[in-house]
């Protein structure tokens, strides 16, 4: 069969960058502010999932430690106690505090316990600082330009990085791990910790734990960490996704326009041929059949190009503004060709209209 | 040569039969009635050229038995097929199996080649791959364009593209051929060629190929001319040749003009004017030279 649809596309090269370019920007676009919130959702959740325990338990109103600190009194561990199904309860002491001169930065510290080695080693510390030290996340320590060997002023305290690492867990990356006896004197609670991680016993249902430990221990909520994780990400998505919607609405609405645009003004300029088709037999859906193949053509060259770029300009958006956890999930590729294809059957519309209503006599004007 | 417009053709031979063709545009005191009632018979393997002057309805007559435009009243059987009655829908289907068009303009689709061009009109017929391939090839080569295959348009002369065109017409083996003004674009030589070839479609291959044309050269491969004027066949006169645009005109109906003995006649007062013109030239530099 002649590849008719992909001779007209290709034999105006420059019409054909300028769509493929502009496809290619919106899917850039699309892909990298998906990225961005996926990468988002996912960090903000990670620091509840890493727990190594079955129950979070915290101040009752401060679900999220990055904007609302739990303060719970230490009682609340002997509390915790008397409650049938748990097993043995972590303090955990963590808040947003300022980090260097310009930056917040979650510090966490995990005072004596029962899994207190556990529960450094899973939030990504091979163990406590000592005193006057602090482990700092790279993304923190990157963005406050601090190495290792140097102070750094947390609140207004100063602390020697001992240890730059990868993998601290924590919420948008900008995490920081001190010792216990400091983090108390930081935060001027010295009688008190943020969180109790809890295990409840092998034959205890956790959700029903969590309830007796509300119902008991007024002040407090008790979650799950997939649900803890859950109310995190809620809250991000209900403060990001109407604005995502938009972001991703517009960056459509540009490749659809410049896609309908490309191929209505090549239809126009081609009208003559389509009168030749029609004339030589062409039904409009084979008529139809050769637009819709030349707008898809240019969505999956945007599509293809968009994506490989935005793998590429993630990489160095990331390294460049190390807050920027970027994200790439299949599915969100799937989506945005998904989108690239529908943007193409859209844009195909106007053409089509205009296809449809040539009058084959057009061939018979000299 | 036979000026009849084809009654009393036996009607198991005959490919087309327009009856009673009639095409109005506009409407109330603004409409032009640009076809008017014509009949037209042609039968198989028959040449038929239909002339007359500039807007007398020859390509609307042409667009209307090509299934290209539906006539106000009337109807047109190509191959016993009443096409008038037909849905819009089903016309590509006429137009791919029973017609073959033939244009002044050649129409070919540029960004193709030369054997593209004609496979494209056999992959809208569902016939593809090699076959269409082999059969497009072979096509241009039977027109002598065997050796232009992967040209494009931009490089192939008036000439050969008019031979690609036929080749796209004859693709899907219609038995009607149309051809508007086939010539008119061409030199001399060129349009020559494309008139035997015209004849060879419809003498050696039996189809019927219905000519719009001024071109005189291919009244002598026709086996009839009809003179349609104000959208009527008329009896055709004396036709002469206007010697500044080459069109055909009827003799009595042209504008006279005598010249040291002869008389010229020409398709309007402005081709007259023009040829006037050029006399006058012709002579003022005779008599600056005889000085």
């Amino acid at each position: 069969m002649v590849p008719l649809a992909r001779r007209y596309l290709f034999s105006d090269r420059i019409r054909l960058a300028i769509a493929a370019g502009g496809v290619t920007i919106a899917v850039l676009l699309i892909v990298l502010v998906q990225a961005l919130y996926q990468g988002l959702i996912d960090q903000v959740g990670e620091l509840a999932e890493a727990a190594p325990s079955d129950l979070w338990v915290m101040q009752a109103g401060t679900p999220d430690p990055g904007h609302g600190a739990s303060i719970l009194p230490n009682s609340v561990l002997s509390d915790l106690q008397e409650v049938p199904g748990v097993a043995a309860a972590q303090p955990l002491i963590g808040r947003a505090v300022q980090v260097g001169s310009a930056r917040f930065g979650f510090v966490m510290a995990v005072p004596e316990g029962p899994f207190q080695e556990e529960t450094i080693q899973a939030f990504g510390a091979r163990s406590s600082p000592g005193r006057g030290q602090v482990i700092l996340s790279d993304v923190l320590a990157k963005d406050i330009g601090a190495g290792r060997g140097e102070a750094v002023l947390i609140g207004a305290t100063s602390f020697e990085v001992v240890e730059v690492s990868s993998a601290l867990v924590g919420s948008f990356g900008g995490n920081a791990f001190v010792n216990a006896q400091d983090a108390e004197q930081l935060f001027g609670e010295p009688e008190a910790f943020s969180f109790a991680l809890v295990a409840v016993s092998p034959e205890a249902d956790p959700e029903e734990v969590a309830a007796a430990i509300e119902a008991q221990i007024p002040g407090t909520n008790a979650l799950t960490p997939e649900r803890f994780a859950e109310v995190l990400r809620q809250e991000l998505e209900e403060g990001f996704l109407p604005i995502i919607a938009v972001l991703i609405g517009l960056s459509f609405v540009v490749g659809l326009a410049v896609i309908a645009l490309t191929i209505y003004t090549s239809t126009v300029e081609r009208t003559r041929d389509y009168g030749v088709l029609k004339a030589v037999g062409a039904s409009q859906g084979q008529l139809f059949a050769v637009v819709v193949r030349q707008s898809m053509v240019v969505a999956l060259v945007g599509y293809a190009l968009g994506s490989g770029v935005g793998l590429v300009v993630g990489k160095l958006l990331q390294d460049a503004v190390p807050q920027f956890t970027l994200l790439f999930r299949w599915e969100d590729f799937a989506f945005v060709l998904a989108a690239a294809l529908v943007m193409s059957a859209v844009a195909a519309i106007v053409p089509i209209r205009r296809v449809a209503r040539i009058d084959p006599a057009v061939v018979f004007r000299a | 040569m036979n000026d009849s417009q084809g009654a009393g053709q036996p009607q198991d031979d005959v490919i087309l039969d327009a009856t009673g063709l009639t095409k109005v545009f506009g409407s109330g005191a603004g409409a032009v009635r640009a076809v008017n009632g014509v009949d037209l018979a042609v039968r198989r393997g028959e040449i038929v050229l239909i002339m007359g002057p500039s807007g007398s309805g020859k390509t609307t007559l042409l667009t209307m038995i090509g299934g290209l435009l539906k006539p106000t009243s009337g109807s047109v059987h190509i191959n016993g097929l009443d096409i008038t009655a037909m849905k819009e829908s089903a016309l590509p289907q006429v137009r791919r199996h029973y017609v073959g068009f033939i244009f002044q303009s050649f129409n070919m689709l540029e960004p193709l080649s030369a054997v593209e061009n004609v496979e494209v009109a056999l992959n809208l017929a569902g016939r593809g791959g090699r076959e269409a391939r082999a059969k497009a090839e072979r096509l241009l080569e039977d027109l002598g364009m065997g050796h232009r295959l992967r040209f494009k348009p931009n490089d192939l002369s008036g000439g050969e593209k008019q031979r690609v065109s036929i080749a796209r017409a004859l693709a899907n083996d219609p038995k009607l051929i149309l051809a508007d003004e086939p010539t008119a674009n061409l030199d001399s030589k060129h349009g020559y060629e494309v008139v035997l070839l015209l004849r060879d479609i419809a003498k050696k291959q039996g189809r019927t190929v219905v000519i719009v044309s001024h071109d005189h050269r291919i009244r002598e491969v026709a086996d009839r001319v009809l003179w349609l004027e104000d959208g009527r066949f008329k009896e055709i006169g004396r036709l002469e040749r206007d010697p500044n645009c080459g069109m055909a005109i009827e003799g009595e109906r042209g504008h006279a003009l005598t010249h040291e003995g002869q008389t010229y006649y020409f398709c309007s007062a402005g081709c007259r004017r023009e040829f006037e013109e050029t006399l006058s030239s012709k002579q003022a530099d005779g008599e600056s030279t005889s000085r």
